[in-house]
């Protein structure tokens, strides 16, 4: 009896309750428009894919300009998503500039609430935002910087999305990048090019950095944007050197489901030293987050400034199809390189997805074959031409040598 | 006998023309049709798909002026929410621009345990959580992707979250 009776309070203890609930988009954004009316959706998601309810709210300052279609909503365990809408209907006139926000927000509450009329335990809600930016009366600018180590050649890259949030045009902008190290040393100053930003429009100004006899480690970016006599600033801290090791691709070549999955990275060392005990591991997880495989390779040397090709086996019996969350780590004796991925499972193809995704600093060029082609037809062109002034001369005196 | 050695002339003049008129045919044909074009860009489970022709990666951009593009040598690929221009790549050059957006997903998975409440970031984009006590905001956190964070069982709990 008393065993019993621990029994059930350890089975009590150990139930846990699960609540999960979505929302998409969870943002819309919109340039203000005097007397606006637009009717906007948005997306509740059932992710647990149980019964439930959901009842709506607005908040926010814009609360007043928005119409919900509807305050409360029943979900089945099968449905997984459901469509509403709201109403905006924005004032001629917002006098204040900047930004002016409202939010939906969605609680969801038991099945049977309407009956009950009341709910127990912690209350789960999500936001989808509407955002209305009002332009301000001149000229104002908005920084996002993005800064990318794009490791080849040890050129850092800075790109800055500069978006006009002003009513007026802007003629010149241009950035000023100082790059602090982490001891506050100055190291390097850069400048972009000069742009126009249209109003209401966004940007890049772009920045490279060479960062070649630079040590490893933390750096700060003090961003200026000075644009016709005024300006802005932003600060991006960022690292240098940190990955040695880089998978270029994987892939796996003849694969059906149920068989074992032979997994071939093309690993670079992009480090001036051999690198030893290398190896690849995939972790892939279940729906429930669970690891639903652990797979390595055996470890590799890898040489200097090279490429290699690590193998890894994969026995996929019991697996089934879908799309799986995964990690991919690159571990060697100097550190740990890891990636989140996605490895999608069908019957007779594995890909693992989010390796590549290189950022190209110049622009694309036009390819040798296409300039080739195009010489070859200019040539042919001209060529033809000629045939035809020299064929129509010999037909003209032919006819004139009939005549006499 | 010089007439046909005229015309003998003249037919060889003409098949080198029809061949090179074949070959010019066939060189534009070729740019024609082996120029890279974009079909179709699909999402599901929070993945990008793209269909084009005659090309080997696409390129992917927040921007239209293409300044900053991403190669992908991938059909699919998983992108972060945003406003997306993209065209494929081919030996041929590249196609015309294409747009899509990908939504952002504030998901967010509720686990009630003896001591804990556990929340988790199940979707696409990092949220601003908010804790409420009863109606006195108790906690404000940013949770990112994959990530979660624990709290302490208590009366009246409530969670709001929001896009970051």
């Amino acid at each position: 009896m008393r065993n019993n009776l621990i029994l059930l309070l350890c089975i009590l203890f150990s139930i846990s309750l699960v609540s999960a609930l979505g929302i998409t988009p969870g943002r819309t954004t919109l340039d203000f428009q005097p007397s606006l009316v637009k009717e906007i959706s948005f997306s509740v998601l059932n992710s647990e894919n149980k019964d439930m309810s959901v009842f709506f709210d607005v908040k926010g300052e814009l609360n007043n300009s928005i119409t919900l279609n509807t305050g409360f909503a029943e979900f089945s365990s099968g449905e997984e998503a459901k469509s509403f809408s709201y109403l905006i209907n924005l004032p001629e006139k917002i006098s204040t500039p900047g930004l002016h926000t409202a939010e939906i927000v969605v609680t969801e509450i038991p099945k049977d609430f309407k009956q009950s009329g009341s709910s127990v335990g912690s209350r789960l809600s999500v936001v989808s935002q509407l955002y209305v930016h009002v332009p301000y009366p001149g000229k104002y600018l908005e920084l996002e910087p993005q800064i990318i180590n794009a490791q080849e050649d040890g050129t850092v890259l800075f790109l800055i999305a500069a978006v006009n949030r002003g009513k007026l045009d802007i003629g010149k902008a241009k950035a000023t990048i100082d790059i602090y190290s982490s001891f506050g040393e100055k190291v390097a100053s850069i400048e972009t090019d000069e742009r126009d930003i249209l109003s209401g429009s966004r940007i890049e100004l772009i920045g490279k950095w060479t960062a070649t006899d630079i040590s490893s480690g933390d750096y700060r970016a003090d961003i200026t944007v000075v644009y016709d006599g005024e300006n802005t600033n932003a600060e991006k801290n960022f690292k240098i050197g940190e990955s040695i090791l880089e998978i270029q691709k994987i892939e796996v070549n003849d694969f059906k489901l149920g068989g074992i999955a032979k997994f071939n990275a093309l690993v670079e060392n992009k480090w001036g030293e051999k690198i030893n005990n290398a190896y690849l591991n995939l972790i892939v997880y279940n729906d429930e987050d669970e690891i639903m495989a652990d797979i390595k390779s055996q470890t590799y040397e890898v040489e200097p400034l090279s490429k290699i090709n690590m193998i890894a086996y994969w026995d996929t019996v019991g697996v089934k199809k879908g799309t799986y969350d995964g990690k991919l780590y690159l571990k060697n004796e100097k550190g740990s390189f890891d990636r989140d991925v996605t490895v999608r499972v069908s019957s007779d193809e594995i890909l693992v997805l989010g390796i590549s995704g290189e950022v190209l600093i110049e622009k694309f060029k036009r390819s040798n074959l296409q300039t080739i082609l195009i010489v070859a037809v200019v040539i042919l062109g001209i060529l033809n031409l000629l045939w035809f002034i020299v064929l129509r001369k010999f037909i003209l005196k032919r006819k004139a040598n009939r005549k006499t | 006998m010089k007439n046909k050695i005229k015309n003998k002339k003249m037919k060889k003049m003409a098949t080198t023309i029809i061949i090179e008129a074949t070959i010019l045919f066939l060189i534009i044909g070729s740019l024609l049709f082996l120029t890279p074009k974009i079909t179709n860009v699909g999402e599901q489970d929070k993945i990008t798909f793209f269909k084009f022709t005659n090309a080997y990666a696409v390129l992917v951009d927040d921007n239209p002026e293409f300044s900053s593009p991403q190669k992908i040598e991938e059909r699919a690929v998983k992108l972060n929410p945003g406003e997306y221009y993209w065209k494929a790549v081919g030996i041929l050059g590249e196609s015309e621009m294409g747009n899509f957006t990908i939504d952002s997903e504030v998901v967010i998975n509720m686990n009630i345990n003896k001591d804990v409440t556990t929340i988790d970031n199940e979707g696409n984009t990092p949220v601003n959580l908010t804790k409420r006590t009863g109606s006195i905001i108790s906690g404000n956190m940013i949770i990112d992707v994959n990530d979660e964070q624990e709290f302490e069982n208590g009366d009246n709990l409530s969670f709001e979250a929001r896009q970051k």
